[in-house]
């Protein structure tokens, strides 16, 4: 083991020149500008990060950081869920049971109040998110798609907020659900309540019925019951957060494409 | 179930706005739901709140017996002047 000439001899540079950790992280401490970046580019977490930033990009007042806390968020959200997964069962004999013992009995019950707060905060950040890319005029050319890419993800959020809702399945819930499932019945064409459904039939047979519309779709049922919990569980645990992360992958790949976060003009 | 004026009807307990079911609160003389609060009177006539229509009621016989019974499969509704139907309601 040679001597460091710019370096302490300590124990973390010994640790970084071992082949273990030079296998894993190819570039020891760093030391220079280049050693630096390399480690930036050589990392697959932290190359989502240019190496370089325009000043502004890192001052709170331009950003407030709420696309950044979004995803932080997003990401507990993802961890508590994964661990309420592990207590939680979606049926209707279960479901508000196991919601009041992480409550009041299981450790680390805590998680589920971590879990509904964080989504709480999610929904605020990505409005605040938004509002921030708006004032600051950053949805014009060339980031223009990137805005419509944030819109499925606003939408995206919701749905996934939508769907988590009915799960403790308790009174607020299901009558919550009740009134956001009734909405779809009256989409225009595809839902039974909604105008224009008459109008898709054949002769005296009517395709849009309350067993057959968006509504039904929605929840599997004609009202919220065992198939309705079922659908929005696995929704909200698998089908949503697998769609909200490719378009989370696009967007943060959209802002590198698209010259970098945009600047003050 | 609800009288008024020599009349006994049966009132479908769904709200006209978005579902969800309305109470009889005794105090107020009056359904109140408590989604967002739409309020109908003792016959199902809406009066206050985001609902659009009155409730609707239920067919609903006197069987050879004398008892009553309700057929949830037929509804009438106000606004179609389906209230009239003799069927919508029975004379005491
Ligand atoms: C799941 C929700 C979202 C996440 C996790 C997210 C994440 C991010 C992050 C980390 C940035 C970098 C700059 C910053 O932190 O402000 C960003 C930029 C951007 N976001 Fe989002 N975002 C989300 C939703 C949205 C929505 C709803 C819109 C608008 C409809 C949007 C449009 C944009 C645009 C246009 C940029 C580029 C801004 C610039 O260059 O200054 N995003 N997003
Ligand atoms: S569902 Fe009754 S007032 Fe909205």
């Amino acid at each position: 083991m040679g001597e460091n000439s710019a370096g302490k001899n300590g124990f973390l540079d010994k640790l970084s020149r071992t082949q273990v950790a030079k296998a894993i992280f190819r570039t020891g401490i760093p030391r220079d500008r280049r050693q630096r970046m390399m480690i930036m580019l050589n990392n697959v977490f932290l190359h989502l990060h240019p190496v370089r930033l325009p000043k502004h990009a890192v001052r709170v007042k331009y950003t407030w950081c709420m696309g950044g806390l979004s995803f932080f968020v997003f990401l507990v959200l993802t961890v508590t869920g994964i661990l309420l997964m592990f207590y939680y069962r979606p049926t209707v004999e279960y479901a508000y049971g196991d919601i009041m013992d992480l409550k009041e009995q299981v450790p680390l019950g805590i998680m589920r109040e971590i879990h509904r707060w964080s989504a709480h905060l999610m929904v605020i950040t990505v409005w605040l998110h938004m509002f921030r890319v708006f004032m600051t005029g950053s949805y014009k050319p060339p980031r223009e798609f990137n805005w419509a890419v944030g819109v499925v993800l606003l939408v995206l959020t919701m749905l996934m907020s939508f769907t988590g809702y009915l799960l403790p399945w308790d009174q607020l819930a299901i009558w919550a659900i009740t009134v956001g499932s009734n909405m779809a019945g009256a989409t225009p064409m595809v839902g039974t309540s909604g105008p224009g459904s008459s109008l898709l039939a054949l002769g005296d047979v009517n395709f849009i019925t309350s067993s057959s519309d968006a509504r039904f779709a929605m929840i599997g049922g004609r009202f919220i019951g065992e198939a309705a919990l079922l659908r929005f569980y696995v929704l909200h645990c698998i089908g949503l957060p697998f769609i909200i992360m490719i378009f989370m992958i696009i967007h943060f790949w959209r802002i590198r494409k698209d010259g970098g976060i945009s600047g003050p003009t | 179930m609800a009288r008024d004026a020599g009349k006994i009807y049966a009132l479908s307990t769904v709200c006209t706005h978005l579902g969800c079911t309305p109470n009889w609160l005794e105090s107020d003389n009056k359904f109140k739901c408590p989604c967002h609060g739409s309020g109908f009177y003792k016959t199902g006539i809406n009066f206050e709140g985001p609902a659009p229509r009155p409730l609707e009621r239920f067919k609903i016989t006197l069987d050879d017996d004398g008892e009553i019974v309700v057929d949830k499969t037929r509804k009438f509704q106000q606004e179609k002047g389906e209230w009239r139907d003799p069927e919508s309601y029975i004379t005491v």
